[in-house]
């Protein structure tokens, strides 16, 4: 991972400035500044540590598979196949959104990346949420939820159509900040508040989900940093087994374990955790 | 250890905190955890939406209820699946 290194002169200056044996207090500027460089500077440190740490988890996984064999992949089969009514209604959903996301909602998302250069779309080949993933949702929610029709089930699927967007560790927070704003004023609503899980320890990032205007449909939004990007990807061999119904109850602590390996090493972005954001409604009162 | 379980109600855009649309219980035991989901076939069968909620997923929300919120769930279920519990 490229990233800036931190200026020599930068910490001589951080680590001189707080001490003043003559009992003059530190202006308040200098004081902001002196956190924000000393907080630059733990997030820069702990981008190295990340490197070092993916390629050490690389490892553990490739161990964890050796031990564990993947188990047979049963979703989507039996009890949990949606009957042939369902199925048809989930088929025609899924037509309509690929069509309203390559129509609407990528163009819109592709234009607000080129509002700002220092962030960009990541993953975008997997906007769409493949088919059998999407009746395997349906199918998991019709089971859990018996209230529900399939087109409710379908309808509430909040990543059938996904984004990320992907920040440097220092520009996360007032970028992210800037982007809610920019969804807000070209007519998105987000249809709950922000799910920030930076202190989580199985995930780390930031989940929307927003609501097209014109169409009403769906679709999610992800604030990532490289590293908890990257971090997605590593444990997401872990986190599909965790969903397989044929994978044993021994190995899935040890998945979970896994997970938060993953999750404690990635760095942290300044104020991330305190990020909130609610729907206009709630913010309205 | 014996084992813990806490229980969730499932709630999304189709439901409320008021009338859950399911229940959930994670158990917690020696080995670690398994989480199961009331189903429409009347039985607790293993779930990973709990897990995938945690991991990001934004479709459901999962309120911690107590046990017996959790069985007027249950039994709420089974009275409308024409099954008596």
């Amino acid at each position: 991972m490229e990233t800036e290194r931190l200026d020599e002169a930068d910490a001589l200056v951080a680590d001189r400035e707080p001490a003043d044996d003559q009992g003059v207090a530190t202006p308040p500027e200098l004081r902001d500044q002196q956190a924000y460089r000393a907080e630059y500077r733990a997030t820069v440190e702990a981008v190295y540590t990340w490197d070092a740490a993916a390629l050490e988890l690389r490892q553990t996984w490739e161990a964890h598979e050796t031990k564990w064999p993947s188990p047979e992949d049963a979703r989507g089969d039996g009890d949990r196949n949606l009957n042939p009514e369902a199925n048809a209604e989930v088929e025609r959903g899924c037509g309509q959104i690929r069509e309203i996301a390559e129509n609407v909602i990528t163009p819109a998302m592709r234009a607000l990346e080129s509002e700002d250069p220092d962030r960009h779309l990541v993953g975008l080949e997997h906007r769409l949420k493949g088919t059998e993933r999407l009746k395997e949702k349906v199918a998991a929610a019709l089971e859990e939820q018996p209230d529900l029709t399939p087109g409710q089930a379908l309808s509430a699927v909040p990543d059938a159509i996904r984004f990320t967007l992907s920040y440097s560790d220092e520009q996360y927070t007032a970028g992210l900040t800037a982007d809610l704003e920019r969804l807000t004023a070209c007519g998105c609503e987000l249809a709950k508040p922000l799910k920030n899980s930076w202190e989580s320890d199985q995930y780390k990032g930031i989940n929307t989900q927003w609501r097209e205007p014109a169409t009403a449909q769906l679709f999610e939004v992800q604030f990532h940093t490289q590293a908890s990007y990257e971090a997605k990807q590593l444990s997401h061999a872990a986190y599909e087994r965790i969903r397989n119904p044929q994978t044993s109850d021994a190995e899935l602590p040890e998945l979970e374990d896994f997970q938060r390996k993953v999750c404690a090493k990635i760095p942290i972005p300044p104020g991330a955790t305190d990020i909130a954001y609610l729907p206009r409604k709630d913010r309205d009162g | 250890m014996a084992e813990e379980i806490t229980y969730y109600a499932i709630v999304n855009e189709f439901s409320s905190r008021e009338r859950p649309g399911g229940v959930l219980r994670r158990i917690k035991h020696d080995g670690g955890q398994r989480d199961e989901a009331f189903t429409r076939d009347l039985v607790w069968k293993r779930s990973a939406s709990l897990h995938s909620a945690e991991r990001g997923d934004t479709m459901n929300d999962f309120y911690p209820i107590t046990e017996d919120e959790a069985m007027g769930i249950v039994e709420r279920i089974r009275r409308e699946s024409g099954a008596s519990s």
